[in-house]
């Protein structure tokens, strides 16, 4: 029973924490976010597993993680709501070459971040040869450049 | 002022946005940032065991036993507790150990060894050897094995008891 609630409840706790730290904290991994999801998988693991060195152990938190992603995932095709405030809504940055900044900034994403987005998967160089960027669920900056005639 | 209603209002192409739920969901982002800092906070403090604000002694009303322990401990971690004595000099003190002690901690490590142990189907007596001036301490580590509010009684042989109540966080 406690290993079932022990990794539920860590997995909740994640979910939420990671909540709040936002999709930027899962935007690039850049060495310093290697070694924070290093640490957090060590700290969890304690937790988790605690002094239970068995298989069964083992394989009760695995199976149980697993349950809960099947879970979570049915339950946010089945209810858009719940989709909507675990994954959120992909957001627009940048309209037609001109950034938002508001959005920008209360998303935590800089000029640089969306321009680096920018260079990296379409090869643009400056802003107003976006046409869109868009901060997508899965953190990531989707970029639809402009149309060859207008810049 | 016109600039700040558009951002805020929701484009339909190239996707589909919902404001209303992302402004909802940055509000919450910033309280639960808040709620980060406090945590740390508190943590710092000793909230959760381990700091000012959990470490504390009691003393029996005769003044002979004081226990020195943690207000807050967590399930499974090692949790001191120090007995301090001022027994009768040259006379063998037993210490009672009941309440919830026995059933939820597993004493890891207890100094000095008692000389006689006794146990009831609650509570246990250990009794120490004499010593010249009549003081005595014992130091105990313990590891609390569930979660919850326990209330313990720790006594000396014919004085009061100290109870104490103790918040174990899972």
């Amino acid at each position: 029973m406690e290993s079932v609630l022990r990794a539920a409840g860590m997995y909740v706790l994640l979910l939420i924490v990671l909540k709040i730290a936002g999709r930027r904290t899962l935007l690039e991994m850049n060495s310093f976010d290697f070694v924070l999801l290093l640490i957090i998988s060590e700290a969890t693991q304690q937790a988790l597993l605690g002094n239970d060195f068995s298989l069964t152990g083992a394989a009760i938190t695995i199976i149980t993680l697993i349950v809960l992603d099947i879970l979570f995932s049915y339950l946010k095709n089945t209810i858009p709501r719940l989709d909507l405030i675990i994954d959120g809504s992909p957001l627009i940055l940048v309209e037609n070459g001109k950034l938002l900044e508001k959005r920008m900034r209360r998303s935590g994403i800089s000029e640089e971040d969306i321009l680096s987005s920018a260079r990296t998967s379409q090869g643009i160089e400056r802003l107003d040869q976006i046409k869109f960027a868009i901060l997508e669920k899965n953190g990531k900056i989707a970029v639809i450049p402009a149309e060859k005639q207008e810049s | 002022m016109d600039k700040t209603t558009d951002e805020y209002r929701s484009r339909h192409y190239p996707i589909q946005e919902d404001m209303r739920a992302q402004r909802v969901e940055w509000v919450l982002q910033r309280s639960g940032n808040w709620l980060l800092y406090v945590i740390v906070v508190i943590a710092l403090l000793g909230g959760f065991s381990d700091g000012w604000l959990s470490e504390t002694s009691k003393a029996n009303a005769q003044g002979t036993l004081t226990v020195e322990y943690q207000r807050f401990l967590r399930s499974e971690s090692d949790e001191p507790f120090t007995l301090r004595i001022k027994g009768e000099p040259d006379k063998p003190v037993t210490v009672r150990l009941a309440g919830d002690f026995m059933d939820k901690f597993v004493i890891q490590t207890l100094r000095p060894q008692p000389l006689v142990t006794h146990s009831s189907t609650h509570e246990i007596s250990l009794t120490f050897p004499a010593t010249k001036t009549g003081e005595h301490a014992v130091w105990l580590m313990t590891q609390p094995q569930t979660a919850g509010l326990f209330t313990s009684q720790i006594a000396l042989e014919g004085a009061d008891a100290v109870t104490l109540k103790q918040w174990v966080y899972p």
